[in-house]
Formats: C-alpha cells, structure tokens, sequence
C-alpha cells in the first residue's frame, strides 16, 4: 500500500540518517584510541580488538570431532565472526571435515587431528564468500612486513597469521622444528602515540587453552622470532575489510 | 643429468610439501645421513603432538631423500612398517616431549641454528672412507650435540634412523 511520496520520503530520510550514523560509529570502532597496555605503557591502541575479543573463540580443541590441532579453523571461524557471519568451532571443524579441508582421521590422534595450512584456510573462507589474498609463502618469500599488517588490521581487513608457537608463547616445548606450526588472527595494532611507530599487534590466539587469550598483546620483538623470522610463516590477508 | 640442489633448498621444499600435504602441525627431525645400496640419502622422521602438551604420540613416518635432489625415495607409515621395530610398540604408544625445566627458547633456537649450519658439512662427509683432522672434529661435533638434541623422547628415534650413519661414525671417531 503506498503511503504517499511525502511519507516515504521521510521515512526514507530517517532511514538513511540511521544508515550515516551507522556507518560513522563502526568507523569510530576501528579508530585507534589511547590507553594503558600493560608492558607498553600509554599507547595508541587500533582495531578495537578489546571490545571484540569476548565475540571470539580463544580456547581450540572443544568441538564435536575433538580435533584439537584445529588452530587453523578456530581462526576462520573467528574471522568470520568479525565479518558478521558468527560461526562456531563444531560448524566449522564439521564444514572443513566434511570438505576435506582439514586433516582428519580416526585413525590420528586428537592432537593431530584439524589442522590446516594457509590454503585450506583461504577455501574455507571462499566457502563463505570471503576472498583473501596469501603472502610469504612463495619462493620469493615476499613476506608481508608487520607495518603492511598493521595497515591491514586498521583497515577493517581480516587477518591470520601462521606463527611458530614457541617463539610467540615463550615455550621452548612448542617451537618443534622451529617452522610454521600455529594459526591465530590479528584484531588489533599498538602504536607510540607521539611517532606512530608500531610497538606490536594484539591477537586472538586459540591456542593458549585454560587461559584468556582473546586480545592478547604481542610486541614487535615477539612477532619478529615468531613470524617475520621463521621460514614459512604466512599472512591471509581478506581482499576487502569485514569490519565496519 | 639431475641438478643437485643445496640442503637449505631441500629442508624449505621438503617442509612446504609437508605443510601442504598434512597441515602445519606436522615437525620434520634434524635429519640424519644415510647409505642405501651405494646411494647416499638424507632421512627426517615426521612427528606432531599438541602444542602444550608435554607428552603426545611417537613419530609417525620415516622420510628417505635423495642426497642430490631431494626427492622423495621413500616413505614408510610407522604404524604399518614401524621403523623403531617391534620391541617399541605399541605404535599409538605416547612419548615424553618435555625439554628440561632449565631450556629457554634461546637455547632452543641456537641449539637448531648450529644444527642446521653444521649438517651441510656433515652430509658431505659422511660415509667418506678416511676423514681429514677438521673433518672429524667437525663430526664430532655434531655427533655431541646430537647426543642431547631436542627431547629425551626422541633420542631413540635418531639412534634407529641413524643406525648406519652412528655405526660409521663409532668405526672413524
């Protein structure tokens, strides 16, 4: 039934207002703030990722296959729900299972059950409509440079990281050989407030099970012995923002 | 004529088809030299355990490579040809990958960086029938390092994967 030019057109008009102030409060969600860190000091904190960490999943491992190695896929799941899509460790261990898009077996054991590389994670994102792009794995080793990351982040991209657990927990036991061994995603950067010089990213990291690992700071040293330095370690970077 | 390609060209092709094929959870050993029918190779055992565990399953395969190439000659699936042989079984039996309280990830890390950078060297000479004086404080060396690298767990790992390269070593060191 029409309502009449008039009405619709304000109606239209209140609609759209909504819409701007939408828009400018998840802008303003993604701009950097000043706050304590602790370690860091007073420091300019982007991305928001304290606000975000309660929506993610931070503890690996508690899904209906018991696959525990799932690092890769808590860090999809998690991507996804910063793109809005909400979807749980069992919906997302169960979709990459059943696509063949992880290792599974009932033959292996719980811990070596789930895991991913780069390229699984980047087709089960596809899966859901999510493009990305893949840097560091190629011979070149073009890896991205944690201030490209930090851009990223700041941008509204989503963006997981292969790291060598070791190096990022300081746990001599899980650095293995050494190489890629563990996914988790960036939800946020810190920055000197006077030189804007990056000090290190905050990070959702499923891995450190028990503990509240949510917004998790990490410095710019740790990033380097986790990731900048370790042969094959990757970034999958979303083609375009899934925040704001 | 196949081209020889470097180790460090080896170790990064062989871990990346690793990680493609069965994820990144997966570790490859400090690999051992070995010589099979005149034909030198390079051998790594494949193993994955949960980040925070201490303990977790034993090896899971046993890779065999070409010294020159780095092609795959052999891969055996532990729990159908178990290389560390019957007296170790269960093959789902787990294993002890505690480092000593007192190892930092400083140690850790320079403990692979000498391994790596001495292993090149040590492939060339292995199995050469006489060894110059460097050369065999160069093997010593490693082999004394070898002795406590990584975990306990897995000391009995490299003796079996070594068990030719180790019977060399006992007869020129």
């Amino acid at each position: 039934m029409t309502m009449g030019y008039g009405m619709e057109e304000m109606e239209n008009k209140e609609l759209l207002e909504n819409l701007e102030q939408l828009d400018a409060n998840e802008a303003a969600a993604l701009e950097p703030a000043l706050m304590e860190v602790p370690g860091m000091g007073e420091v300019l904190v982007g991305g928001d990722p304290f606000a975000v960490a309660d929506q993610l999943d931070d503890n690996q491992g508690d899904n209906i296959l018991n696959a525990q190695g799932d690092c890769g896929l808590v860090s999809v799941a998690n991507l996804l729900t910063l793109a809005g899509l909400d979807v749980s460790e069992d919906e997302i261990v169960v979709t990459a299972v059943g696509n063949g898009l992880c290792r599974y077996s009932t033959e292996l054991e719980p811990d070596q059950n789930g895991g991913t590389n780069v390229y699984l994670r980047q087709a089960l994102l596809a899966g859901y409509g999510i493009n990305s792009t893949v840097y560091g794995d190629d011979a070149d080793g073009k890896k991205l440079s944690l201030e490209s990351i930090a851009q990223y982040v700041e941008a509204g991209h989503g963006v997981n990281l292969a790291v060598n657990a070791g190096y990022a927990w300081d746990e001599p036991s899980a650095i293995m050989d050494g190489g890629n061994n563990h996914s988790l995603i960036v939800t946020g950067t810190v920055r000197d407030p006077e030189s804007g010089e990056l000090k290190g990213l905050i990070v959702c990291d499923s891995g450190l099970v028990g503990t509240e690992s949510g917004a998790r700071v990490m410095s710019v040293s740790t990033l380097n012995s986790a990731y900048t330095n370790v042969s094959g370690a990757t970034a999958l970077i979303t083609d375009d923002p899934i925040r704001a | 004529m196949m081209k020889t390609v470097s180790f460090d060209t080896i170790l990064a092709q062989t871990k990346k088809q690793i990680t493609l094929v069965m994820g990144e959870g997966v570790s490859l050993s400090y690999p051992l030299p070995d010589l099979q029918a005149g034909r030198k190779t390079d051998r790594f055992f494949l193993y994955q355990k949960g980040l925070r565990s201490p303990e977790g399953p034993r090896p899971f395969a046993l890779l065999t490579l070409d010294h020159d190439t780095g092609a795959v000659l052999a891969y055996a699936d532990a729990r159908l040809q178990d290389f560390m042989g019957p007296e170790h079984q269960p093959w789902n039996k787990r294993i002890s990958y505690a480092l000593d309280k007192s190892v930092t990830v400083q140690d850790v890390q320079a403990e692979q960086a000498t391994l790596r950078k001495l292993y090149p060297d040590i492939r060339r000479i292995a199995f050469q029938d006489t060894l110059t004086e460097q050369e065999a404080d160069l093997l010593h060396t490693f082999v004394s390092l070898m002795e406590h690298a990584g975990p306990e767990g897995l000391q009995p790992y490299y003796k079996t994967m070594g068990e030719n390269f180790y019977g060399w070593v006992k007869e020129h060191v």
